[in-house]
């Protein structure tokens, strides 16, 4: 059998992608123009959905940079192509719509609100329109200007071959990977934790870079693993390679529910009025059944599955828990986001597989045709010389 | 001392010993062994060599079980101490939160899980492999000292059903060693 390359036609898929996305973003528009404010709401969840994904792959961008290990060998191009300066572009352009209609989803950005509201009246210093898009812009910018020069020199080293090129890399990296994190942490407390001003958490950075983690490795995972029985990957995706992913979607797995049960044990223990009614909205009304499916799909199924060693070498059994995990993702952060807005109780929309739709087919567009931009895995080794030896 | 007339009188024989100079040959050796159906032979080395485990076909899979079911017992352990003690030996009214509150016990239950899980991976590790062992007949054999320096040895021992005294000795030595050596079994 004659072993085909893979993403070798991906213009059509492109273009269907494209016309799709505008397609479901027409829909959203009516729905839009019948009931703005759901609509909104829909557009917001499915951006964010596809803001942590980006920003996971950045970050892990970075983190391959800095680590120069093996595993992220098969997984680098696929880290650059979802989370490159062309998606955050999309991204960016695509909170547009947000921008124009902010009062509707953020009430810190209605005056009316803030009149009557001592608190974020005072929160205003930070909480105002003026130095949020002068944060969204530098946030942007910073990111942007680290996922293209990576990427530039990571293509270069393909073309020259040149190992300074690395060492570029791991330097520039280094410091770009605590900026990154920084950056995160303000980033989402302005567009997800600002969505209920009164409340806050410290951990609400670290708990974002771990849903980052997981679904930026769990997404490269499963699209190295769909491809495995193509070219290049057929020769890249080892049972020693499936082990370190596994290894990997196990701890970071673990790492996410440390933290998330870290924030809620945190809250619970000191019961204090203005932090629990995060938590007492979203564990009922319909909420809490999303909650006990995060945790098993997000943590309980794939720490018992993947416990086994026999079980990480199997790709078929971790191709099945990285799907998991993203299913997960896509629970976990409509927990997350709609709660804050829809105050009546669990409700979904029509417009809310719409505008995932939407985010989705125009994401991927711009994910495939990065991915055709250089060599699908480099032809450099990320660490010469650190061989079997180091391993032991 | 020659080994012929031992060998000949039988249960005297624990085994033979092969000794080879570089890690690649013992992990070859290990592999031709175990395709030539022996089961009961050993390798020894002065560090762990990456593949040797796969080579000899070695597939006990004891020790994760038993860190498995050990790690299961900790976290019962765990919560059920917390469960007692909070429920039933001095329940507390702490800010009106019930006493059976199992958010809180979710870190001790996770922390005992790791410790008898740990526990039982050291513990089992060395139950298994019947340590502590202060003698072993293998420690008689010629060089086998340089098994913690620089040489890698092979023994196939005389309990395996394929084993043959002269066979045995000529498989080995087919194998490219330094040298083989018989290894005189503890006297009973």
């Amino acid at each position: 059998m004659a072993v085909v390359q893979a993403f070798s036609e991906t213009t059509r898929v492109r273009a269907a992608l494209n016309l799709f996305g505008v397609l479901a973003l027409g829909g959203l528009l009516a729905g839009y123009l019948d009931q703005p404010t759901p609509a909104l709401q829909s557009y917001l969840y499915a951006w964010i959905l596809f803001l942590v994904l980006t920003l996971g792959l950045l970050g892990l961008t970075l983190l391959a940079h800095v680590l120069k290990a093996q595993w992220t060998r098969p997984l680098l191009r696929i880290f650059e192509a979802g989370g490159g300066a062309p998606s955050l572009a999309l991204m960016l352009v695509l909170f547009v719509p947000i921008l124009l209609q902010l009062p509707r989803l953020y009430i810190w950005a209605d005056p009316e609100v803030v009149k009557q509201d001592h608190i974020l009246h005072l929160k205003q210093l930070y909480l105002n329109v003026p130095f949020f898009l002068g944060r969204l812009t530098f946030f942007f910018a910073v990111w942007m200007l680290l996922a293209a020069l990576l990427r530039r020199s990571s293509l270069r080293q393909d073309r020259t071959g040149d190992p300074a090129e690395r060492d570029y890399r791991t330097n520039l990296a280094s410091g770009g990977l605590a900026a990154f994190c920084v950056l995160v942490t303000f980033a989402v407390t302005d567009w997800v934790m600002s969505l209920e001003p009164h409340w806050f958490s410290s951990v609400y950075g670290i708990w974002f870079l771990t849903q980052m983690a997981v679904t930026g490795l769990a997404f490269a995972t499963a699209v190295l693993l769909l491809q495995a029985n193509k070219r290049p990957y057929a020769e890249e995706v080892t049972p020693k390679l499936l082990k370190d992913l596994g290894t990997l979607m196990f701890a970071f797995s673990m790492f996410w529910a440390y933290i998330t049960l870290s924030q809620y044990l945190i809250i619970y223990s000191a019961n204090l009025p203005e932090f629990v009614p995060y938590y007492l909205h979203r564990s009922q009304h319909g909420w809490q059944a999303l909650m006990w499916v995060v945790a098993a799909l997000q943590f309980l199924l794939p720490f018992f599955v993947l416990l086994s060693p026999a079980a990480k070498r199997n790709a078929r059994i971790v191709l099945g828990m990285v799907l998991v995990i993203l299913a997960a993702r896509v629970v976990d952060t409509f927990w997350i986001v709609m709660p804050a807005l829809r105050h009546e109780g669990f409700e979904l929309r029509w417009t809310d597989p719409v505008a995932v739709a939407a985010v989705a087919a125009l994401w991927f567009s711009v994910f495939l045709g990065q991915l055709r931009k250089g060599a699908l895995v480099p032809s450099y080794l990320p660490s010469k010389g650190a061989d079997s030896h180091a391993s032991h | 001392m020659s080994h012929a007339i031992e060998v000949t009188q039988g249960p005297k024989v624990y085994g033979y010993i092969a000794e080879f100079e570089e890690p690649e040959q013992l992990v070859e050796a290990a592999r031709k062994t175990a395709e030539a159906g022996y089961r009961d032979f050993d390798a020894y080395s002065p560090f762990p060599i990456h593949g040797l485990a796969e080579a000899m076909r070695f597939k006990d899979a004891r020790v994760p079980w038993i860190i498995f079911v050990c790690g299961i017992i900790g976290a019962a352990v765990g919560y059920g101490l917390q469960y007692y003690v909070t429920v039933f030996d001095y329940p507390m009214n702490v800010g009106g939160r019930p006493n059976h509150s199992w958010v809180q016990y979710v870190p001790i239950t996770f922390e005992c899980g790791v410790l008898f899980a740990a526990l039982g991976a050291v513990v089992g590790m060395f139950g298994l492999n019947g340590l502590p062992r202060p003698y072993h007949p293998v420690f008689e054999a010629k060089n086998f000292e340089r098994a913690s320096d620089d040489r890698f040895f092979l023994v196939i021992e005389a309990s395996d059903g394929k084993f043959d005294p002269e066979g045995t000795r000529r498989f080995l030595e087919g194998l490219g060693p330094v040298e083989v050596n018989l290894v005189e079994a503890e006297e009973v």
